[in-house]
Parts: C-alpha cells; structure tokens; sequence
C-alpha cells in the first residue's frame, strides 16, 4: 500500500519554477487559483496543525481513563460514545490523531532532510558515487515498511516510536530519488558554469546554487505523502506493531472496535472515519500547495 | 537556387489585391494575467492580398505572433483571453465563426510553419504520415516533400522527425503545411471552396512563425528561396512573422512593422526600408546589426586598440575534443574540435563564427575550462584571472533565487572584498554596464532580456577578468538591445583593456564587434584574418557562402 500510495517517484527531473516566497504564495491564495476544496484543506490543515499539540487539554477526558459506563452510544456527555472499557472514543480520536499526524510529519521531515542530502550528493557528485548511493536507495524502496516494521518491533518492542522508526527508514529514498533528479537537471543549466567560473567551492555551488533549485519539488512531493504515511502509521498500528493497550493510536482503536462492529458501530467507526477525513485534507492541501507553486 | 533577393521588389506592385484572401478588421486580443490585463492586440486592421508575401516584423512582445495564431483561428488558449473584431480567411471568420467552419478552413485554406520544426512535428510519426495526415496521397506528398527540396523523398517518408536535421525537418513541416486541402476538398458549411486553394492543393495562405530563426543563415537563405517558389509557382499567399528586418527584405513583398500590439506601419517593402515614415520602424532600422553597415566609431576604435597591443591574454594550441558519435556503434567518435590553435591578444576582440555543431561553443567551453580537451593547452597570460563567459541565454545563467546584488557580492567576496563594501561595488559595476543601483534588488526574471546580459556582464567584472568569452551574446536579444550590449562590449574592452573572444553564428555581430574574424567549420578554423579584410576579400569558398547568405537591408 505504501508504494503506490507515493507518486513521488514520477515527478524525477521535473523542474519547479524559481520559488516566489511567501509573498507569492499568499497573493496565488488571495486570487483564488487554488480550487475550494484545496483552499479548505488548506485552511483546515493549518488550524489542525496548530490546534492538534493542544489535543490532551481539548479533549474533554483522559485518553487512558474510564469515563463512564462502556458502550455509551454518541450522545451529549460523550459525543463518539464510550468503548469497551468504558473510555470516551471523542477524546482518544482527538489525542490519536495528534500523534499520528506528527507522526507522520516526523517521518516526511526525516526523509526530506536525509533524502535530500543522499539525492545532492548522489546527483552533484555523479560517476562512482552516483551509482553506490543510488543502488543503495534502490535496496532501500525495495524493503517493504510492514516487514522492517515486524523486524524493528521484534528487536525493540512495539511503540510508536518504533513503528516511525521503521517508516522512516523505508520512506526517504522517494526524497533522495527527487532530488537526484533534479540536482542533475539543474546541473546542466547555464548558471552552475557560471558558478563554477566564479572560483566557489564545490560544496558551495552544490549548497548555495544547485540545492535550492530542488527543495520546493521535494517539499511539494512531501506535501502529498503525509495523508499516505499517515495511513501506513494506521496500519502498522491496526495489525498491533504500534504502542500496545491502552495507549491512543487511531489505528489499534479501529483493530479493537472491529469486535464490537455489529453493537456498538461508534468504536471503529470514529477513528477510522476521522483518519480517512485527516488524510483527505492532507491530500487535498498537498494539492493545493502545488497549484500555489504553479 | 534561385536568388530570393532578385527584383522582389520591382514585382511587388504588380501583384495585384483585387480580391484579399484575409482581412483583419479591428482585431483586439486582452488576456487576463496574475499581474492584470495585457493588451496584446489593439484593433489591427490588415488584408494580405493573392500571391503575396507580407512580413509581420516586431521585437518580442509586439504581438506579432498573436496576430499569427488569430489567423489560424487559433488564440492562445493557456490565459483567459478576449477576442474582438474579425478575420475573415477566404470567406471564414477565424474568430467569431463556428468550430466546424474553423477547422475546415484550417484542413483546406490555412498552412502554418512553426519556428521549432522538432517540436512542431510529431516525434512519433513518420515522416510519411504527418505530410499525409490531412488525406493527401502517397505520391502526393512525395512530390510536396520533393517540391520543398528534400533529397531522396521517397525513403524520407519512411524516416522520423529525429533522423532528420533541423534544414530537412522545417522542410518536411512546410511539405506539410503545403499538402492541406489536397484530398478531395470537403466542403464545409461557409467555407468558399473557390477561394479555399491557391491551386495544386497549396494551401491560400501559409503563415510561417518565425520560421528560419533556429536556422544556420545557408540553410535560411535556402528556405526563404523555398518561400519566394510558392508564391511565385503556386500562387500562394504567405504571412512570414520575424523578429528580423533583413529576412524580410530578402523576400517580402509588403512589410508590416507592430509594436506594442498595434501595426505601426504597413508599406512595400521598398518604401519601409528606404523611407520609413513611423519613428519605431526607424529606431528598428537603425539598431539593427547590419553586416553591410558598420558604424564608423566602431571600426576605428579597433584598429586603435589592436595597435596598441602587445601580448596575448589568451593563447590556444592543437585543441581537440572528441564525443562518442550520438547514436553511432560502440567506439565510433565525433571529432568536435580538431587541432585548433587561436591566439587572442590582450585588450584585442576576436570573433569565431560557424555554423551549429561546427565545434564553436566546444571550443569556447574548453577555452574557459568548463570542458577538459582531449590533447592541447589553454595558456591564459599570468595575472589574467580567470576568463570569464557571457552566456547566450543571460537569465538561466543566474542563479534563478539570487537576486542580481547578491550574484555579484558573492563573486565580490570570493576576491576578498569586505562585506561591508561589497555592495557598494556592486552598484558601481552595475551602474558600468547601464543598469540602475535599484536592480540590485532585483530577480533575473523581473529583468528584460537586455537588462539580463547586463547584469550578467556585471557579475562576471566581479570576478575582475582580463578576458570576457562571449558564447551568442546577443541573439536571444531584440535588436535594439543587441546593439547596446555590443556597444557596451566594446566599451569595456576600450576602458579596461578586457580582451573578447566571442563566438556567434551571425556575421555582422562578428563584423561590428571584432579586430579579427576566424571561420570555423567541421571542428577546424579554415580562415582567419583581420575582420574587415576578411568580409572585404573572404578566401574561402564556404566564408563567401555565410556573407551571401547574411541577411542585410541594403
């Protein structure tokens, strides 16, 4: 699921147009070249971001802690009812969620900044070097995330923490890939001669006049991972590789609520629906961020 | 051949407009940007008359290629675009008439040549098929292929556009235009099928875009004498867009100058060359680079300077450079540069002119260390610094999200200025090269195209070179910039002693700019003397060629 969850991959060599800065962003939002649903996304997204760190003091109750009798049905005292043990599932969605969206921001922002440097390098340096890091990151995408997952929780225990451990270190070679692709398009442009006549440093030129040119295409393509990484996340954790009971993980309250599908529906129902909303809105700001781009 | 510039302009009047095959009636055209309303086109009024060939000329963002594109009927269709008033080709309103009326005027009356024939024709089709594809015949578009002067048609029409070089494909593109309506002519609904074909199923009216500009000048001189064979032999009417005064004048029948989206001036071509009455059509002849007027001032401050010299700031010996043949068996190689040795003298300007794929731009790329020469030595005299390269296309050779103060503090502090003062520097060369302090501040791409070289003549004086390379400096540019920026050239050379060598395929730049002119051909130099020596008294046969074949207003 994780691989084709990732269009990354296509958009190799692809050269972005020179950034316009905030400024520019703001002004393509104000005069609405940006589609309704993206601009909503957008919106929402910000405001999820912000307001999901505050998600333990929003929720009304204790994650962990019983709140009243189990399988309270959706109601005024608990709005996504109660689950088998009695816990408010309003409450664990809010506090789940905020995990597995950092979570997820976590293991993009891992992959941009190792994938970046491994793809500039690779792609900067060309030749020998080219080859071995690429063939490296090659050997990397072809590791599936489910199985270094089991691997990284046999080895240290299931946790969250491992689960992005295990996600991370599958997910930046789509980054690293990007990033060649570009560095060796922008290396045949004219202003990388010019660059080098001017007496710089290697280092220099590939930092100062080659990498900007690729970092608005990698966090494009970033952008459109989250809502698929967050949905890995869930699943790792829906098959029990994430933190163990009672913790608050969107994916493992789905896998526990399925017993209960038929009585009491809400358990699954919520966080599951609130995933799929979360990475909807991921998608469409992704989107969005790339027709701000344009 | 036959020599395009014979007495066009004698039969010019003879020609008669009885019965126009388009007329533009008050064409406007607004498009809707980020940045507000473009007016592209503000009510142009025009016929081209039967059997005629009319030259659009204007510099870039004159609007002269959305005129051509509202002659297909076809408005540029990216931007949110208004069109108003009319074009009527041969009896079809291309603008406010129905698609289907639209379309068949294009299959039957309308041929269009583009600039680019790689990108016009379809890499995935034979040559065969796209000269076919509006129904002609086999045999048909064999003698339309043979018609436009491509050896050998019968084995092109199983070739594809890549196997062919750049002369071949925009020959088989206008084969192509030129094989409209040659199928049964379908009659479309107000389609006037009387008017539809010049006859022998050549398209009425053929509008060419810019259609030699990505040419070598032999291989334009070529397709232009193609031009002047289809109006004369086919009677057909061509609606030729350039940026470029001279190409007109080699063929034209009528000029028609536009700036900013309005037709400044429409005359013979005669009366437009020899008694411009519009300021702009003047201000456009007197910029432009001419190799058979050279301006005085110019040519005197070389002889002064090259007597000045002494010693060479830049001396190349036995350089050659050889590439694995591009499609060619393992082993096979491309002599790109072969044994080339050229001196350039401290303060001197030398010129290398050749066709593309001649070994020129190599050779430069060698000559400022960007490529490693497979035998021979770049010597630059001591205390020169490093040369430094003028790029054809200014704006990608700045760093895009630099601005233009930045690019050339960056160079400021590599040679040791403080922080403190280089931007201070970098006002005083900007202000060297005529741009305003204010530009500093700038993004290459809020400059001009001019303004561009400029500011990238700038950043390299930063590095404080003795020696400029100039790799078609200015044939991304409109005339009147080109001009300024070969002025400017020379000025730096005259005031700081900067030695050029500056490579271009145009002639009267090489002419203007240069105390000596070297020929280069098939990886060698095969002529070299003092500039006007040599395009007075040219010893080569292929030198003789280039001067015929420059295109010239006089």
């Amino acid at each position: 699921m994780s691989r084709l969850a990732s269009p990354s991959g296509a958009v190799d060599a692809v050269l972005t147009p020179p950034g316009r800065g905030i400024r520019g962003f703001a002004s393509s939002f104000r005069r609405r070249r940006v589609g309704i649903p993206e601009r909503v996304a957008l919106v929402a997204i910000v405001i999820i971001t912000v307001a999901l760190p505050f998600a333990p003091l929003l929720a009304p109750y204790g994650s962990t802690a019983v709140a009243g009798a189990p399988f309270t049905p959706p109601g005024i005292d608990h709005l996504l009812g109660t689950d088998s043990q009695g816990r408010d599932v309003f409450s664990r969605v809010l506090v789940g969620l905020g995990a597995s969206w950092f979570g997820a921001i976590a293991v993009i922002a891992f992959g941009v900044v190792l994938g970046s440097i491994i793809g500039l390098i690779a792609g900067f340096a060309g030749g020998i070097v080219d080859t071995v890091l690429m063939r490296l990151t090659d050997a990397a995408l072809a590791l599936p995330a489910t199985l270094v997952a089991l691997v990284v929780v046999a080895a240290l225990g299931p946790s969250l923490q491992n689960t992005l451990i295990a996600v991370a270190v599958t997910w930046w070679p789509w980054y690293a890939r990007i990033v060649r692709g570009q560095t060796r398009a922008i290396m045949t442009m004219p202003h990388v001669d010019a660059a080098r006549l001017g007496g710089f440093s290697r280092t220099r030129i590939a930092l100062v006049h080659v990498l900007p040119g690729s970092i608005g295409t990698v966090l494009i393509a970033a952008s459109l991972d989250v809502g698929a990484v967050l949905l890995v996340l869930a699943t790792l954790s829906f098959i029990g590789l994430g933190s163990p009971s009672p913790a608050a993980e969107i994916g493992s309250m789905t896998a526990d609520g399925l017993t209960y599908l038929l009585t009491a529906p809400w358990v699954a129902l919520a966080p599951a629906t609130a995933l799929f909303v979360l990475a909807l809105l991921a998608n469409f700001a992704g989107d969005g961020l790339r027709e701000l781009a344009e | 051949m036959p020599d395009p510039s014979t007495d066009r302009i004698a039969t010019a009047p003879s020609r008669g407009i009885d019965e126009p095959v388009c007329r533009v009636e008050d064409l406007t055209v607004d498009f809707e940007t980020a940045d507000g309303l473009v007016r592209a086109l503000r009510g142009v009024s025009l016929e081209i008359g039967r059997g005629e060939i009319l030259a659009l000329v204007g510099e870039s963002g004159s609007g002269k290629t959305v005129l051509s594109s509202c002659l297909l009927g076809l408005p540029p269709a990216s931007l949110k675009t208004t069109v108003g008033g009319s074009v009527v080709v041969a009896g079809v309103d291309m603008v406010n008439g129905s698609d289907a009326d639209r379309r068949v005027a294009r299959r039957q009356t309308i041929g269009a040549v583009f600039q680019d024939p790689l990108t016009s024709l379809d890499p995935m089709m034979r040559i065969g098929d796209q000269v076919a594809e509006r129904g002609a015949t086999r045999a048909r578009a064999t003698a339309a292929l043979e018609d436009c002067g491509v050896p050998e048609p019968g084995m092109r029409l199983r070739q594809w556009p890549h196997q062919l070089s750049g002369g071949l494909r925009q020959r088989v593109s206008i084969a192509a235009a030129i094989t409209a309506g040659s199928s049964t002519p379908r009659r479309g609904p107000g389609v006037d099928t009387a008017q539809a074909s010049a006859g022998d199923g050549v398209p009425a009216l053929l509008i060419a875009d810019e259609p030699t500009t990505a040419l070598d000048v032999r291989v334009q001189a070529q397709i232009i004498a193609l031009f002047a064979r289809l109006r004369d032999e086919h009677g057909c009417s061509i609606v030729l867009v350039t940026h470029d005064l001279g190409v007109a004048a080699q063929i034209a029948d009528r000029i028609a100058v536009m700036s900013a989206g309005e037709l400044c001036e429409v005359g013979s071509t005669e009366q437009i060359l020899r008694d411009p009455q519009h300021e702009y059509t003047k201000s456009l002849l007197a910029a432009r680079i001419d190799i058979n007027r050279m301006p005085v001032s110019i040519t005197e401050r070389s002889r002064v300077v090259a007597e000045r010299r002494d010693d060479d700031a830049l001396r190349l010996e036995g350089i050659s450079k050889h590439y694995p043949k591009a499609g060619g068996r393992r082993g096979e190689i491309f002599t790109a540069v072969d044994d080339v040795s050229l001196t350039v003298p401290a303060g001197g300007s030398v010129a290398l002119v050749g066709e593309s794929g001649c070994g020129k731009s190599t050779l430069l790329r060698i000559a400022a260390g960007l490529t490693k020469a497979d035998s021979g030595g770049v010597h630059v005299a001591p205390g020169s610094g490093r040369p430094q390269l003028v790029f054809q296309d200014a704006g990608s050779s700045l760093t895009p999200w630099f601005s233009i103060g930045q690019g050339i503090e960056e160079r400021l502090r590599v040679q040791g200025v403080s922080r403190r003062e280089a931007p201070d520097r970098a006002r005083e060369l900007l202000a060297q090269v005529g741009l305003d302090a204010r530009a500093a501040g700038a993004r290459p791409r809020a400059l001009s195209g001019g303004q561009r070289q400029r500011a990238a003549i700038a950043r390299a004086l930063a590095s404080d070179p003795r020696i400029l390379l100039c790799d078609e400096p200015v044939s991304a540019l409109d005339a009147s910039h080109a001009s300024r920026v070969l002025d400017l050239l020379d000025e730096l050379r005259a005031s700081l002693g900067i030695a050029l060598l500056m490579v271009t395929h145009d002639l009267a730049v090489a002419r203007r700019i240069s105390d000596e002119t070297a020929v280069m051909y098939g990886g060698r130099i095969i002529e070299r003397s003092a500039s006007e020596q040599l395009f007075a008294e040219p010893r080569e046969d292929y030198t003789r060629q280039l001067i015929a074949a420059s295109p010239s207003v006089y």
